[in-house]
């Protein structure tokens, strides 16, 4: 199958409602909905983070974008269950404790899955604990973490010092206030600057442990 | 070090290696404008590096014999003490800001709750349990209607011995503050010799700025006005780094100092040097802000607002007085601070519902308070909710290329022509240095309606090329990656010698900034069953609002497209309150009320927010039900 065009371009230009008719039209003819996700959408979705990254496209275009991903997601990602779709790998993702932002924690959610990622959201305000169990209990191999605010960055050391006892399992952290200098004295494993940075990052740090 | 201002000044200092440029020229008393919090993400403190030797990101750089280059102070440490550089004009933090100190109240009836009574203590024939004390007690009691009378303090009787013993008639003028049917003494004052007069002082403490009024109290007349900047700002520009701040003992000290000592007290100096009085004159201040700075003005730490669950340390502040939190007043005069009604909903808000009367409006009214932090309070039909949304600093001008405060120099508003020539409005009338908040929102507005712009806040670049405006620029990332940008005005034709542009960059800023009050406006009315449809008043607050077109704002999707009588613009409400609460008796009790009335929501926890928040990031809004365009003025809009 080849790129669905309509759908490549509904996902690029944000267009939530055209997604869903398009991906439920699919379904409802009985198409293979796995093509979708790999030819159409995720391609698109990962052309506007190459945008994104050279410049060339805003946190707006992205967010509206992945809105509309997310929006064809929601349908396909049931359907991929007994379809013998494998992920590269799953990861798990949170707001840390204190802090209920999720804009951009969605954002980094939505680009790892289009970089074929199985994502574990644990939400906002998390805890070690929350993220320790995703570790040990559900398998995820790295640790995403975001925090907004100065006030709840700090948490992220918590968190580092933490997961001391599981070092195989690599921990990238991301936020507004964040520099790569607090996330190297802290201890983690790695900085994404952005959406698109994390998922590079993400990629990196487990082609060094494989 | 060798520093060269622009006003031919020279100075000769030692500049610490230890931190970065910014901060070592603080230290010696030339302060950059850091607005960004030193996070090398704006130009406010680019200097003119002529020679020296700095580390910038982990490199070393030199310059010697060489071009002089223009750098973030911030993001540069010295190597050593040995350097030449120049201090650009528009790179420093202006004492004198220009602050919106404009509003609009009711008319109403001003009932001083501090009087004048004179008094002649009679001398009595000796009996039992008699004093002087005694007999001014039962004066001023018989004056408050046999109300309470505070007891004295040991400063109160000397002062009062001291004036008995130099008068000769005993003819004493006592200033009091009487609260329901409470008196509590201020001052004593021989009679014979002078009448002072009774001042108060109101003022607005916000996070940026600080505006203040000296006010009679004796009729309500306002004597003068005087601002600037909160010097809080000298350690850091934004609330979470403030509350970062105070963290310590010692920070929360330091940034009470920096709000009493150098921003109050010199306000206070200042008006009662222009005014011709003295401090003692002052007798009651009262002070309205959001609640990290109320927190912080009393010396309390607002650590607890920065994360889950927010939680201030008080919202009902205890009256201080001045002697004791060192302002520059007569020392027993009150220092009250307007409560606040959440972590992230403040004093200023409610000084806010206070004087618009949003409280005593029918239906559904929504009142907004537009700048870093948007606060939203919603008036459904007497129940009152609230929110706070982080809409960033943009509509100040940071984190925007050519981004400045509204101060001299800045383009305050501007137009598009649809040949793509900018007319530009300048405050001050001079050539412009760069852009506030409001012209940006023009100019969104204006370049979107001509097609320069498209609905993601994207360049046409064709259309802007054909026109001649197109010019690009490395943005303050931190890989230097090149934007597209609009150009407003030519190197040729501004005071800094560069162009000032738009970014593709400062567009996407802008728009994050809108979306978050869009939607947190619109979650908000969504939480009670209701729409903008709905809403019978909107009421802006702030001193953003009363410099932004409403054309613009709704042309961008800031603002909801209501009729134009639907809105109210009320000004610096937080002054307004701090004013009322000098001057009119029952302001306080209502303020007390008002503070526990909202209730608040938390805008990331409501499902729809988030949605809410990405279809406002287009312009004017992915939902384009919400603008039919009905409401602006023929010739704005596409038909």
């Amino acid at each position: 199958m080849a790129v669905n065009e309509a759908l490549y371009q509904a996902v690029a230009s944000g267009k939530k409602k055209q997604v869903q008719q398009i991906v439920t039209e699919a379904v409802e003819r009985g198409d293979e909905v796995l093509p979708l996700l790999d030819e159409s959408m995720i391609p698109a979705m990962q052309e506007v983070g190459d945008k994104f990254s050279r410049g060339d496209a805003f946190i707006p275009e992205m967010l509206i974008a992945a809105r509309a991903m997310q929006a064809g997601v929601d349908i396909i990602e049931p359907l991929l269950v007994n379809s013998g779709h494998k992920p590269v790998a799953r990861v798990c993702i949170g707001t840390v404790k204190g802090d209920l932002h999720d804009i951009g924690k969605n954002l980094v959610i939505i680009m790892m899955k289009s970089a074929g990622f199985e994502v574990i959201d644990l939400g906002t305000d998390c805890e070690v604990e929350k993220y320790r169990d995703a570790v040990i209990n559900q398998g995820a191999k790295v640790v995403l973490a975001s925090a907004l605010l100065s006030t709840t960055m700090t948490y992220m050391k918590t968190l580092v010092d933490g997961m001391k006892d599981l070092p195989d399992v690599p921990i990238v952290l991301g936020g507004a206030p964040l520099t790569q200098e607090y996330v190297d004295e802290i201890g983690a494993h790695g900085y994404g600057r952005d959406a698109s940075d994390a998922v590079r990052i993400v990629k990196d740090l487990l082609a060094k442990t494989a | 070090m060798n520093l060269h201002l622009d006003n031919g000044g020279e100075m000769n200092v030692r500049i610490a290696t230890t931190r970065n440029l910014a901060a070592g020229l603080r230290d010696v008393g030339v302060t950059l404008n850091t607005r960004c919090g030193e996070r090398g993400a704006c130009k406010g403190c680019h200097v003119e590096i002529h020679r020296g030797q700095f580390r910038k990101n982990g490199q070393t750089i030199h310059v010697y014999n060489a071009e002089p280059c223009l750098e973030r102070a911030c993001q540069l440490i010295p190597v050593d003490d040995d350097g030449d550089i120049r201090v650009p004009t528009t790179s420093l933090l202006e004492t004198a800001a220009q602050v919106d100190d404009a509003f609009a109240i009711h008319p109403f009836e001003h009932h001083p709750f501090i009087r004048k009574i004179s008094v002649v203590l009679p001398l009595p024939a000796q009996g039992k349990g008699i004093s002087d004390w005694n007999l001014l007690d039962n004066i001023l009691r018989q004056e408050l209607g046999d109300g309470e009378l505070v007891e004295p303090d040991r400063e109160l009787l000397a002062d009062f011995s001291l004036l008995l013993a130099g008068s000769e008639d005993r003819r004493l003028g006592v200033t009091m503050e009487v609260r329901d049917g409470r008196g509590t003494i201020l001052s004593i004052h021989d009679e014979a010799e002078d009448s002072p007069p009774i001042l108060g002082l109101a003022s607005d403490i916000g996070t940026t700025t600080v505006a203040s009024l000296l006010v009679d109290l004796r009729n309500g007349e306002i004597l003068d006005r005087a601002s600037g900047y909160n010097q809080q700002i000298s350690l850091a520009d934004d609330v979470a780094s403030r509350i970062d701040i105070a963290g310590t003992p010692e920070g929360t000290h330091e940034l009470q100092r920096l709000v009493l000592f150098e921003t109050l007290n010199k306000h206070l100096e200042i008006l009662l040097k222009r005014t011709g009085n003295r401090g003692g004159n002052v007798h009651s201040i009262m002070l309205s802000g959001n609640t990290v700075m109320s927190h912080l003005l009393l010396g309390l730490s607002p650590r607890g607002i920065g994360q889950l669950p927010f939680l201030p340390v008080v919202r009902h502040y205890p009256t201080a007085t001045a002697g004791v939190i060192g302002l520059a007043a007569n020392r027993r005069a009150p220092v009250r601070v307007v409560p606040s009604i959440a972590g992230y909903v403040g004093g200023d808000l409610v000084s806010d519902i206070y004087t618009s009367g949003l409280l005593g409006m029918p239906g559904t009214t929504l009142l907004v308070d537009i700048g870093t932090n948007g606060e939203i309070i919603l008036n459904d039909d007497g129940n009152l909710y609230g929110c706070a949304t982080a809409a960033g600093p943009a509509f100040e001008g940071a984190g925007i290329h050519c981004g400045m405060r509204a101060t001299r120099g800045a383009i305050e508003h501007l137009t598009i022509d649809a040949d793509g020539t900018p007319h530009l409005e300048v405050i001050g009338d001079t050539r412009p240095l760069g852009l506030c908040g409001s012209a940006i929102v023009d100019f969104i507005a204006a370049a979107h309606h001509h097609g320069f712009i498209n609905d993601m806040g994207r360049l046409d670049l064709d259309a802007v090329r054909k026109c001649g405006r197109y010019t690009s620029t490395n943005i303050a990332t931190k890989d230097g990656r090149t934007v597209h940008a609009f150009l407003l005005a030519k190197a040729g034709e501004s005071g800094t010698g560069h162009g000032i542009i738009v970014s593709e960059h400062d567009i996407a800023e802008v728009l994050k900034a809108k979306a978050a009050i869009y939607a947190g406006m619109k979650t908000l009315l969504a939480s009670r069953g209701k729409s903008f449809r709905d809403v019978s008043k909107l009421i802006l607050a702030g001193g953003f609002a009363r410099h932004l077109d409403l054309i613009s704002a709704v042309g961008i999707g800031l603002l909801p497209e209501l009729e134009r009588d639907r809105y109210l613009i009320v000004g610096n409400g937080s002054l307004a309150g701090a004013y009322l609460g000098l001057t009119e008796e029952s302001a306080w009790g209502s303020f007390r009320v008002i503070a526990d009335l909202p209730e608040c929501i938390e805008l990331n926890q409501c499902d729809e927010f988030e949605d809410l928040y990405v279809e406002a990031l287009m312009i004017p809004n992915l939902e384009e039900d919400d603008f039919p365009g009905n409401h602006s003025p023929p010739g704005r809009k596409e038909p």
